[in-house]
């Protein structure tokens, strides 16, 4: 091999990026799930003969994408490279070997060329079924949630095998639907593979070794020059967290930066819970990387290197790195909070890299099973999303999903699939945290269950997901913090973690907080305070309040 | 003698094509263009181009980039809008999606309307178009009133579901043409019947925003033409790459927002067919970025979902939804002037940021000092220092060595000749990997089609970027410089119209399809010009269809036989067919459903042959000889120049070869065969 050119290694280093987006552009496409076309709820990546990220789907949810190393790892010690063959593809699920819960199932193909392994192309989606109990929070332990799929191979030398297939099928429901998208997963790693082959025969290479080592070599490097302009120290958060039945947990983040490395602790974080809430550390470990990841804004894409200085420790039995078989089901709960704690905890050490706390941390939506007049069933979830926090720079983004990135159900939509009509979806007024930047404004959301012909078959099931009842959206440096979320259904409060059952005519209201304010709202440029009273998105007492306004 | 114009008012230059209707002759002509009154150029260009040309002009085809100026610079009406009472933020709440997962600071377009000039009014439909509560005429004339006194100057109305029944929208125009006589009105269920609150909104706002300035101009124009002498209708490039009359432009000012790209497409197409080739890749590259566009069949590929005013230009999400039919384009931030720079981890990215006209590139010798794609082409040997636009600009190629040299090669240690073919192959290599996702999501295959390059920088990258993309063949269309003002004329008047309607396709009812697409046909023929003939008018029906349960659904084209007695095992077999060319499966035991209708009306292309030229000797012999990089070859090697206006239809030779002409130049290297067919085209053929 000839000594690597930069105009060589930037043609293969995009090649590698480019290949995975269309790697991940065939999954979406052939994917039926919805939750993998609409919410991304999938994950594409190609590592090295040595097991090293190269590339990952940018837009993936981080909690998919973030694992698919470790599940790696996992899947090569059952199945060591030397005894692998062309032709074979795994197939696994564990939670705490990946991203989490059952429903994300990891396909991995290693590449061949002339007899080696050169690469591995790996994908995850989010499957819609995998047994057990339906979407719940109430499973007591993970056996109740679905199938595990050990670490197998799910083709022998190119060959189905058909044995694992089987226990799949018969194992969960829609299992056309579930074999579709792992076929899909198995054809996606395929595709893959062959632009990599093919880029090593273009310069009739044996391996792309000598472009992994040199990629990550840089990415690292200058990843570590991120880090050094950070000052040193250690830089601490408490975050205390309201969960469903009135409980609440507290993450304790402690981020050091020793020059070029960042260690972030989680030890004194609540013990693993009841309800199935559970982060696996795989899982903890991903969202806390997306954090790390946005504050250092690297001018290049995820891969090994970048990677590499950073270490995340959690305390085994904690909310952060449950044991088994804990309940994890709904891991979102709190494995929203990463980025959160740790902005929180390093906000002086680097107020211009991050953003106050969101009100669409925690996701807000809700689950609607029922009937219609017409016969036709539904089940959709629908989400809806407060304000983000604000930026060092500028007012957060009024309703906008952070840090997952699930977007809303048009009114038009919701009202034609389900019997029930939106009175309003509107931004909440006063919802924003103050600061010399507020937060962008949280969201009211109104529903009534239609009566009569335009109503369902019967009630409907409704089951919500909330958040922040008990501890408000925090500011930063100095900034406010958001007001309460809260639900009411016909009037009354509820709380957070409710499952309903909704007759004709009952109405329920969420308020869906904003984000946290950053910096002292005293310095907050008077022209934009009167424009919001005029806008009418902060009212004129408010503004006295928060911000000394003396106009109007 | 019968002719058509075609104009086509760009950025800097507005373009024109005079095509004799019976011979096919064509003529063109370069103005720039007059932004403070975009129509000085028109009839100036007319006028300069044949003082006869109005003389016998059946059509005149013209383009224009007002409505998307005005959204961008943000100098559209003061608008208002009225929207259900609990709907009144849904502009600006938007999808709640970020486009970046990673970007804090993440920004979004501000809404056209703020918020005191959206108001609410006391009014509801349940989702299937029955009236839940009657409109409150109080609270409508309360909210015209006090946006009329606020001092808007046009007024855009998105009732939800209102796609389903216009009826309370309707009466809030009359109420607003009682309160405010002449006062411009958008009404959604006008604009855009088509389901999803947010995007209706946001694409009847763009409608109301451009509708005053789209009007006066479009006025003024008429008025300089008449003056002019021009009899002729005058006629408006759709985004869709159709074309429509002024009065329907005037009405959707929305539908013309983008209308150049479309047009270029067709144009350069236009060419394929006449050389036979039906499966098309456009491809136009010029300054800034390029442009990819899949046209199968003489007609361009349409998407619904498009954007405009881009926080960020190439990032899909942050920009405003306008949900009309357009020509389904791909674009990138690759052009001449994208500008190379050494990254972070020292290697060289190429573009997006673009050195654009002003300084342009250091070869341009207008002070600008970072190596661009045109740089590194120069210091290649694809361009001729002294040949630049016809000799029209002289190109400094020490000063291209040197960006290239201090800027990339010394810092990399490379020679200035492989840095420069490092741009080079970057910019190509860019383009290719954004090529293989688009025309793949497509369902498409790269090697089964031609790529036809048009635009500046087009020609001369064309070949080394279809050998990146697995394309085996190239064509560059002759006046290739004004290819949307040649689109415009071949481009079909027709129209587009959608019904939202959703049915699960075991409960629809094939006579009440039926006659909802015979009511849309009647409305697109409403909406073209009077004295074309209804025979000549074919009419495309569709169904967007999704199993039920999926959150995207895909345009089925259906014949309106399939609406008959088996119903729907005939649906469902176009549907199976549609589904497995993109996804390669169906599920059958998954129940389908149908969510909107759309019927696209329109004329066959407009003109068949044109710029067909008279076969002579192929006796052409090169101008000179010129040292190049080949690829293929691996270094620098001679390369034959021809003046493409030399070469006559039959000319046939081998690469290395280089022939230029006054807009572009065309680079074939070892390995190609290049030929001249019969109508002036330069096919390209890879081995």
């Amino acid at each position: 091999m000839t000594e690597l050119d930069p105009i060589t290694l930037e043609m293969f280093w995009r090649r590698f990026n480019s290949t995975v987006d269309e790697l991940a552009a065939t999954l979406k496409r052939t994917s039926f799930s919805t939750v993998v076309r609409d919410v991304n709820d999938y994950a594409a990546a190609i590592f090295d003969a040595e097991r090293r990220l190269l590339a990952q789907s940018p837009e993936s949810t981080p909690g998919l994408c973030g694992p698919l190393g470790n599940m790696l790892r996992h899947m090569l010690i059952d199945n060591p490279p030397e005894e692998l063959r062309d032709g074979d593809v795994l197939i696994g699920n564990n939670p705490w070997h990946g991203s989490g819960h059952h429903n994300d199932i990891t396909v991995a193909t290693p590449i061949f060329l002339n007899g080696r392994i050169i690469a591995y192309t790996v994908t995850c989606c989010h499957h819609v079924d995998i047994g057990g109990r339906r979407a719940t929070i109430e499973s007591r332990d993970n056996y109740e949630e679905g199938l595990r799929i050990p670490h197998l191979k799910i083709y022998k030398a190119g060959e189905l095998n058909t044995d694992v297939l089987a226990f799949i099928q018969n194992n969960v429901r829609s299992a056309d639907t579930v074999l579709g998208d792992l076929r899909a997963q198995f054809a996606a790693n395929h595709v893959g593979g062959e632009r990599i082959r093919s880029m090593c025969a273009e310069r009739g290479w044996d391996d792309l070794q000598l472009v992994a080592d040199e990629m990550i070599t840089r990415s690292e490097a200058l990843a570590r020059a991120e880090i050094r302009k950070i000052p040193n120290g250690v830089y601490e958060s408490v975050s205390p967290i309201g969960i469903d039945d009135g409980e609440e947990v507290t993450i304790k983040c402690k981020v050091t930066i020793a020059d070029d490395e960042i260690e972030i602790d989680f030890a004194g974080t609540s013990a693993q819970v009841r309800t199935a809430i559970n982060c696996t550390y795989t899982y903890a470990c991903s969202y806390t990387t997306f954090a790390v990841n946005a504050v250092l804004e690297l001018p290049i894409k995820m891969n090994e290197g970048t990677l590499k200085p950073l270490t995340i420790k959690a305390e085994e039995g904690s909310i952060l790195n449950c044991t088994f078989p804990a309940p994890v089901f709904a891991r979102t709960s709190i494995g929203n909070y990463m980025a959160e704690v740790v902005f929180a905890a390093i906000a002086r050490a680097v107020p211009d890299r991050i953003c106050a706390g969101a009100g669409s941390t925690p996701m807000w939506g809700q689950y609607f099973f029922g009937k219609r007049r017409d016969g036709g069933g539904f089940a959709p979830l629908n989400v809806v999303n407060g304000g983000l926090g604000a930026r060092p720079d500028r007012d957060g983004v009024s309703c906008l999903s952070f840090p997952v990135n699930v977007g809303n159900t048009p009114i038009e939509v919701l009202e034609n699939d389900v019997p029930i009509l939106i009175r309003q979806r509107a931004l909440w007024v006063d919802s924003a945290g103050a600061g010399e930047y507020r937060g962008g404004f949280g969201q009211l959301f109104e529903v009534e269950v239609l009566d009569d012909e335009h109503g369902p078959d019967g009630d409907i099931l409704a089951s919500f997901r909330a958040g922040r009842f008990t501890y408000p959206v925090p500011g930063f440096l100095g900034g406010g913090e958001a007001p309460n979320g809260e639900l009411y259904v016909n009037g009354e409060a509820q709380n957070s973690g409710i499952q309903r059952s909704l007759k004709p005519g009952d109405h329920f209201l969420c308020r869906i907080p904003g984000g946290g304010g950053l910096g002292d709202p005293g310095k907050r440029d008077p022209a934009l305070v009167a424009r919001d009273v005029e806008y009418g998105l902060i009212s004129t007492d408010f503004a006295v309040r928060h911000y000394g306004f003396e106009g109007a | 003698m019968t002719r058509s114009l075609g104009s086509d008012i760009g950025g800097t230059f507005t373009d024109f094509a005079l095509v004799d209707d019976v011979t096919g002759a064509v003529r063109i002509h370069k103005c720039l263009t007059t932004p403070e009154d975009p129509s000085k150029a028109v009839a100036d260009g007319v006028a300069a181009l044949d003082p006869e040309a109005l003389e016998g002009l059946t059509y005149h085809i013209h383009g224009t980039t007002l409505v998307i100026n005005a959204v961008i610079e943000r100098k559209g009406a003061r608008t208002g809008l009225i929207t259900t009472e609990g709907a009144r933020d849904v502009l600006e709440i938007g999808r709640e999606k970020r486009y970046d997962g990673y970007d804090l600071k993440i920004g979004f377009p501000e809404p056209l309307v703020p918020r005191p000039r959206r108001l609410e009014i006391h009014e509801r439909l349940f989702a299937d178009g029955t009236v839940k509560t009657d409109l409150d005429e109080a609270s409508v004339r309360r909210a015209v009133t006090e946006l009329v006194e606020g001092g808007v100057g046009s007024i855009a109305v998105c009732l939800l579901h209102a796609y389903r029944n216009p009826v309370h929208e309707q009466r809030v125009g009359e109420i607003i043409a009682e309160l405010a006589p002449g006062m411009p009105v958008s009404l959604s269920s006008d604009v855009l019947p088509e389901m999803k609150e947010y995007e209706r909104t946001s694409t009847t706002v763009v409608n109301a925003y451009a509708k005053p300035a789209a009007d006066a101009y479009l006025n003024r124009l008429n008025q300089r033409m008449a003056d002019a002498g021009a009899a002729s209708e005058l006629l408006l490039m759709l985004s869709s790459g159709g074309t429509t009359t002024s009065a329907t432009a005037r009405r959707y000012p929305v539908q013309i927002i983008e209308s150049g790209p479309a047009a270029g497409a067709l144009g350069a197409a236009h060419y394929a067919r006449l050389a036979g080739l039906d499966e098309v890749l456009a491809f136009d590259m010029g300054g800034t970025t390029a442009k990819m566009c899949l046209v199968n069949g003489g007609s361009v590929a349409k998407t619904t979902e498009f954007e405009v005013a881009h926080v960020h230009r190439f990032k899909t999400g942050s920009g405003i939804p306008v949900h009309i039919p357009v020509v389904d384009l791909m674009e990138i931030g690759a052009g001449g002037g994208s500008i190379a720079r050494i990254t972070e981890v020292g290697t060289v990215q190429v573009g997006p940021e673009s050195a654009g006209a002003k300084p342009g590139p250091a070869c341009y010798g207008a002070g600008g000092e970072e190596p661009t794609v045109s740089d590194a082409d120069l210091v290649l040997g694809y361009l001729d220092a002294g040949h630049f636009l016809g000799g029209g600009m002289a190109l400094d190629l020490e000063a291209a060595r040197t960006a290239i040299r201090s800027r990339l090669a010394e810092p990399l240690g490379l020679g200035v000749e492989d840095a420069a073919w490092g741009v080079h192959g970057i910019v190509n290599e860019n383009m290719a990997a954004a090529a293989k996702v688009y025309v793949t999501e497509r369902g498409e295959d790269p090697a089964r089609y031609t790529m036809v390059a048009f635009g500046g920088a087009g020609p001369v990258h064309a070949v080394d970027f279809a050998r990146r993309l697995g394309v085996k063949r190239v064509l560059i269309p002759p006046h290739a410089g004004v290819a949307s003002a040649l689109g415009m004329i071949v481009a079909p008047i027709s129209f587009d119209t959608v019904r939202t309607q959703p049915v699960r396709l075991t409960q629809a009812d094939p006579d009440h399809l039926r006659e909802l697409f015979a009511e849309m046909a009647a409305e697109c023929r409403a909406r073209m010009p009077a004295e074309i003939d209804p025979a000549a008018i074919t009419d495309q029906p569709s169904f967007d269809m999704r199993y039920v349960g999926q959150g995207y659904h895909e345009n089925i084209p259906i014949d309106v036989s399939a609406l008959g007695p088996d119903f729907p095992e005939t649906i469902v077999a176009a549907f199976n067919a549609a589904y497995t060319k993109l996804y390669g499966r169906v599920y059958d035991d998954l129940e389908l459903e149908i969510i909107n209708l759309r019927l696209s009306a329109s004329t066959p292309a407009r003109i068949g042959e044109f710029g067909v030229r008279v076969a002579a000797p192929a006796d052409a012999v090169p101008t000179s000889t010129r040292s190049a990089y080949c690829p293929v070859a691996g270094g620098f090697v001679d390369h034959a120049v021809y003046r493409r206006d030399a070469l006559a239809s039959g000319f046939e030779t081998d690469g290395p070869v280089i022939i230029e002409e006054d807009e572009s130049t065309t680079v074939a290297g070892s390995g190609c065969r290049v030929r001249v067919d019969t109508q002036g085209s330069l096919t390209v053929e890879l081995r």
